[in-house]
């Protein structure tokens, strides 16, 4: 029936409720309910209709022996209880439930002062954050990401991606430059996939370097870059 | 009855509650769970409060277990369906959408569902269509202590066994074949040795008279 009317439909909407319509009739139906407001609530009225229809079963006592089986089996049974609520969480509720009582109000307006002002004394003596120098890739190995990172304590180590991996009687070295002299930070071979972590060790902080490069050398490292440079960054 | 009077009548309001959850021993202490509504019952079951699913059961057992053996017709097996259903019940408590079905349409379309699925799964096609709905007749229910709910679920229950009772014996069949057995109409039509159309008009004209005999 390609062409139901609206009746057609409408006639359908008892047996869809029930899901007693053949797969092909239901598909119709579905189709019209997307745009026929009636037709929702008629389908509304007789899902009611259904949900009420177990009402006139047959009523059957369930055994003694089942309630006392299911109480035993959730003992065992994982349930979609969430984690009890934690003690911060506890804590957060009782403080709600004081905000609510009035004569608390003043005082704990005054402590979430208190604890404003404590944070900002705190935050303007917060050590400052990581620095981070980024490395750009030269087109010996377009590819490759590096980064310096100087933590607070002054310790710096370098990161890298996408290098590509050398052989055996190569490695990467990488080079602090200041006033065209040029240090050995470190000497480091990469993984298969080009990435190595290394500690950066250096005589002076490494933020009084004005430029760093990362170049090819023997393996071992040399006493000055000789090799193609594949990273690098000027400050 | 052992009434809150920690927490008041406002107990169960958003704060209010977690709080009492929390602390969780002094609410089971304080909260006599066959005064709250299903609603209630099924957040605290998704608490992990046994007590709660165990009223849970206590007022729907009976009609999931019905249900189920409505539908695969052996005590057995249709209490191993009720024991699936509140375990699910248990386990999906926290997912449970007031928004799309009150609790005890919740339990009866899952009970339904699950069922039918057993006896698809079984393939126990038995084509048998001895299938009765209960007896008019009021049950002999225990009227003292029924609380106000009980005493509703009871009256809502002769209405609608009141409701299916008028119709004639053939639509009453081919409904429970529908409903029970989750039979379509081409289904039914096979069963009972009837033409298409038939089958369509009795389930029709029952699911319409049931609509005007039901509706508030």
């Amino acid at each position: 029936m390609p062409n139901q009317t609206h009746d057609d439909i409408t006639d359908l909407i008892p047996a869809y409720a029930l899901g007693a319509l053949d797969a092909d009739e239901a598909a119709q139906v579905e189709q019209h309910l997307t745009t026929c407001a009636r037709c929702q609530a008629d389908l509304a009225a007789y899902e009611a209709v259904t949900d009420m229809l177990p009402q006139a079963a047959q009523k059957i006592e369930p055994s003694p022996a089942l309630k006392k089986r299911l109480l035993a089996q959730i003992q065992t049974t994982n349930t979609a209880v969430p984690p009890a609520p934690s003690r911060w969480q506890t804590w957060i509720d009782n403080l709600h439930q004081l905000w609510r009582t009035p004569r608390w109000q003043p005082v704990l307006a005054l402590a979430a002062v208190a604890v404003l002002i404590a944070a900002f004394i705190l935050w303007q003596q917060a050590p400052p954050a990581p620095q981070q120098i980024e490395l750009t890739a030269t087109n010996a190995a377009p590819d490759a990401e590096g980064v310096i990172e100087i933590a607070t304590n002054g310790r710096a180590t370098l990161t890298v991606n996408g290098l590509p991996p050398l052989a055996a009687e190569q490695q990467y070295q990488l080079w602090l430059i200041e006033d065209g002299q040029r240090a050995s930070g470190a000497i480091f071979s990469v993984s298969d996939t080009g990435a190595a972590t290394v500690t950066i060790t250096a005589e002076r902080p490494l933020a009084t370097y004005s430029a760093f490069g990362i170049t090819i050398e023997p393996a071992g490292g040399s006493p000055g870059p000789t090799g193609e440079r594949v990273l690098g960054h000027n400050l | 009855m052992i009434q809150s009077h920690v927490f008041g009548e406002a107990f169960l309001s958003t704060i209010q509650y977690r709080t009492v959850l929390t602390a969780k021993d002094e609410y089971q202490v304080c909260v006599d769970v066959k005064q709250l509504d299903d609603l209630t019952l099924m957040r605290l079951i998704a608490q992990g409060n046994e007590a709660a699913l165990s009223e849970l059961y206590d007022r729907y057992s009976r009609l999931v277990l019905s249900i189920a053996y409505g539908v695969v017709q052996n005590r057995q097996t249709a209490e191993e369906v009720t024991l699936d259903i509140f375990t699910r019940a248990w386990e999906k408590a926290a997912t449970y959408d007031p928004q799309q079905a009150k609790v005890s349409t919740w339990l009866v379309r899952m009970t339904r569902n699950r069922a039918i699925d057993w006896l698809r799964r079984e393939k126990i096609r038995p084509f048998q269509h001895s299938i009765s709905w209960g007896d008019v007749t009021p049950e002999a229910v225990a009227t003292e202590n029924q609380t106000e709910t009980a005493v509703q679920s009871n009256l809502q229950q002769q209405r609608v066994r009141t409701a299916v009772a008028s119709l004639p014996p053939d639509q009453q069949e081919a409904l429970a074949l529908a409903y029970f057995k989750g039979y379509s109409h081409s289904e039914i039509a096979q069963v009972l040795n009837q033409p298409l159309g038939t089958v369509k008009g009795r389930i029709r004209a029952a699911m319409q008279k049931l609509r005007v005999l039901l509706e508030e």
